[in-house]
């Protein structure tokens, strides 16, 4: 045979192949489905689960050879969230059946099996583990203090819509009532002209004395006058603003004034394979309120990073097979992880042996035994600095969000957290309607001000453990994990109403801005790409549909 | 070093197995011998004599590293040099399959028509 007639022969005989490989699909997915019914009834689920997880690697082994690599990815993704599922079962979880059939009936076969009926977006059901949709952040308490009854309230009203609980009452003594728990995070003082010549000292002190750690202070008044300014300031004031009030403005300075949101626990993994030595560690690291994951074979140590995401590798110099120093060499080789401090743990006292460890790629060296509080206050320090860092690096300079590649970034780890723990995620994108107009006419500082605007609103009302970023101009993403479509609405419907009730100012006019939504949620063998997808489809639809709307795909 | 003719092929799916021994053997010329299990490539590879083997690593009962492990034990392919295919290639995974006393690891899903040839540069690599 000559080369050509090889090469036909070939064709032709790989044509073949594909065809029975076909034939054979729809034949493996029947097994599937006839599995998924069995899994329905039986009492152990395990067994079959196993057969699943076998079936799915066999087509995510050979779809992609067969010509259907699409099929094959799909296949390899369900079949890495199916250990998941089946470790979950095996202690004694229920088996998310109807989703699974879902996923299943979503595997394509091209050209030989018609489409699937379910579509591949349909939200799984909320589980009893699932967190709530808002509220395991606490809302910060304002008080409000305004002689003018009808101004406080409007006040109260306005920046409510920003996610603080504030609270009005018309002179100071009566505030200790309103706030019988814990202070306020911060006090706004409203003057009206004929108050500004209260006495200074006594300001300062009847707070102090309705509140011993006095909150920060703003004071908002109606004149601009130098003794007022000078008044306040000696009271401790920390912001001052004149009425009209520019609602955002004063927004804007109390979240640099209280700070955002509470910081997420460090995230600390100890290489040691010493089980007592790391068990220790972690539970002193565990104590201090960090999060904490332990590795003893050191050929796990790059899937655990990709997977935990630690800030923080505390490793013993010496173990066996691969040394700390070996270790480090190969994480400090992958590019993601150059920048995550390393601590080396050791008995070696020799200071040229610690410089030698220190200079194959690690940070610091803790000599054992190790003060357990010296050894918090080590691992805090370290990653707080590094947080700072990645923090600079990571966000947007106008609003505090994170930047575009980094909200994908969060987007990818969630989804292989929920993957992981078979959970749901909601994607939200977030559009600001004719916001051209809005710099246009008002210019770009006032349309920073917009943006930034909608950034605090965002970061008030959605948790801790949701990502936020500015993905574009004008436009938002969050990930939520852990969130049902459901809620995701109710909580983007807020935020949606709340926008559209802020006034803003600008050249002696007032006006408002709508935003359109759109959300889509994870669903079982669902790629990051293909939930940002239909995010972003669900927000065109909002657009096409009109605008200020929310979409759900 | 000699040419490469006979490969020794594990692995226990039909459709697979058909395919990478049509491409072996009508694109790369190779005379291929394929087992459907660890087992049987233990029990049948020694009498065919192989140069290469080619192991699938996950397989039902004995997986590709057990199979290499048992295959090594016989003295005929002692040192006759193997690759892995398997899906999860990862770097700490590949100095695994090495350690095992594999050459090399392919990545599956493998491209039939570049497989012959991909065979051929490995080989020639080894000393």
């Amino acid at each position: 045979m000559t080369e050509n007639e090889d090469q036909r022969l070939f064709e032709s005989q790989m044509e073949l192949l594909r065809e029975g490989y076909r034939e054979k699909l729809g034949q493996q997915m029947d097994k599937m489905t006839g599995l998924l019914e069995n899994l329905e009834k039986s009492l152990d689920p395990l067994p079959a689960l196993e057969t699943l997880g076998h079936e799915l690697h066999k087509i995510a082994g050979g779809a992609g050879i067969f010509g259907m690599p699409e099929l094959g990815k799909k296949a390899r993704t369900l079949e890495i969230q199916m250990k998941g599922i089946r470790e979950r079962a095996a202690l004694g979880q229920e088996v998310p059946v109807s989703e699974l059939r879902t996923a299943i009936g979503a595997l394509h076969v091209p050209e030989s099996l018609p489409d699937p009926e379910a579509p591949l977006t349909s939200p799984l059901p909320e589980r009893s583990s699932g967190k709530a949709g808002a509220g395991d952040v606490e809302e910060p308490g304002l008080l409000i203090i305004d002689p003018d009854d009808k101004r406080g309230r409007e006040l109260v009203l306005a920046l409510r819509y920003f996610g603080y609980i504030p609270k009005h009452c018309a002179k100071l003594s009566s505030a200790a009532a309103l706030f019988p728990q814990r202070p306020p995070h911060a006090i706004l003082l409203s003057l009206s002209a004929s108050e500004n010549f209260f006495s200074v000292t006594a300001l300062a002190e009847e707070i102090r004395e309705v509140f011993p750690q006095p909150p920060p202070l703003m004071v908002l008044s109606d004149s601009l006058d130098f003794s007022t300014r000078l008044a306040v300031a000696r009271a401790g004031g920390q912001g001052f603003f004149i009425r009209p009030l520019d609602v955002p403005k004063v927004v804007d300075r109390l979240e640099q004034l209280i700070g955002r949101r509470e910081m997420a626990p460090y995230r600390v993994l100890i290489v040691d394979d010493e089980p007592m030595v790391a068990e220790h560690f972690c539970l002193v690291l565990q104590a201090a309120g960090m999060e904490v994951q332990r590795e003893e074979d050191a050929a796990r140590v790059l899937d655990m990073l990709s997977t935990f995401r630690p800030e923080l590798i505390l490793m013993d110099v010496h173990m066996e097979g691969c040394s700390g120093t070996e270790l480090a060499g190969i994480i400090r080789m992958e590019e993601e992880w150059v920048g995550i401090p390393i601590l080396y743990l050791s008995a070696e006292s020799k200071m040229e042996e610690q410089i030698r460890a220190l200079n194959s790629g690690g940070d610091d060296f803790l000599t054992k035994p190790v003060d357990d509080a010296y050894l918090v206050a080590s691992v805090s320090a370290h990653v707080s600095r590094a947080r700072r860092l990645a923090e600079l690096m990571a966000k947007d300079s106008l609003t505090g969000l994170l930047k575009h590649i980094r909200i994908k970034e969060a987007l990818e780890v969630e989804m292989s957290r929920s993957n992981r723990d078979g959970s749901t995620l909601c994607v939200v994108m977030l559009d600001l309607d004719h916001f051209k107009r809005v710099n246009d006419t008002w210019g770009h500082a006032t349309g920073d001000r917009v943006i930034k605007a909608l950034a605090h609103l965002l970061t008030r009302r959605l948790r801790r453990s949701d990502s936020i970023g500015r993905y574009g101009g004008e436009e938002f993403m969050a990930v939520l994990p852990g969130c049902t479509p459901e809620k995701a609405e109710i909580l983007m419907e807020e935020i949606r109403k709340n926008l559209k009730t802020i006034e803003f100012h600008a050249k002696e006019e007032v006006f408002n801005v709508t935003c359109s939504i759109g959300i889509a949620c994870s669903s079982l063998g669902s790629s990051p790409e293909e939930v940002l997808q239909a995010a972003d489809q669900a927000l065109y639809r909002a657009k096409e549909e009109g605008r200020d709307r929310i979409c759900i795909r | 070093m000699s040419t490469l003719q006979r490969i020794a092929y594990v692995e226990d799916e039909t459709d697979i197995q058909e395919v990478a021994k049509m491409a072996l053997e009508l694109v790369g010329g190779f005379s291929v011998a394929v087992f459907s299990s660890g087992q049987e490539a233990v029990e049948k590879m020694a009498a065919f004599a192989p140069q290469l083997i080619l192991l699938d690593v996950m397989m039902p009962g004995l997986d590709g590293p057990a199979t290499l492990k048992l295959l090594r034990e016989q003295e005929s392919l002692k040192d006759v040099p193997a690759i892995f295919m398997t899906a999860k290639v990862q770097t700490h995974e590949v100095s695994r399959y090495k350690e095992l006393g594999a050459v090399s690891v392919i990545a599956k899903p493998f491209d039939p028509m570049t497989l012959a040839d991909q065979l051929k540069g490995i080989w020639e690599t080894l000393p």
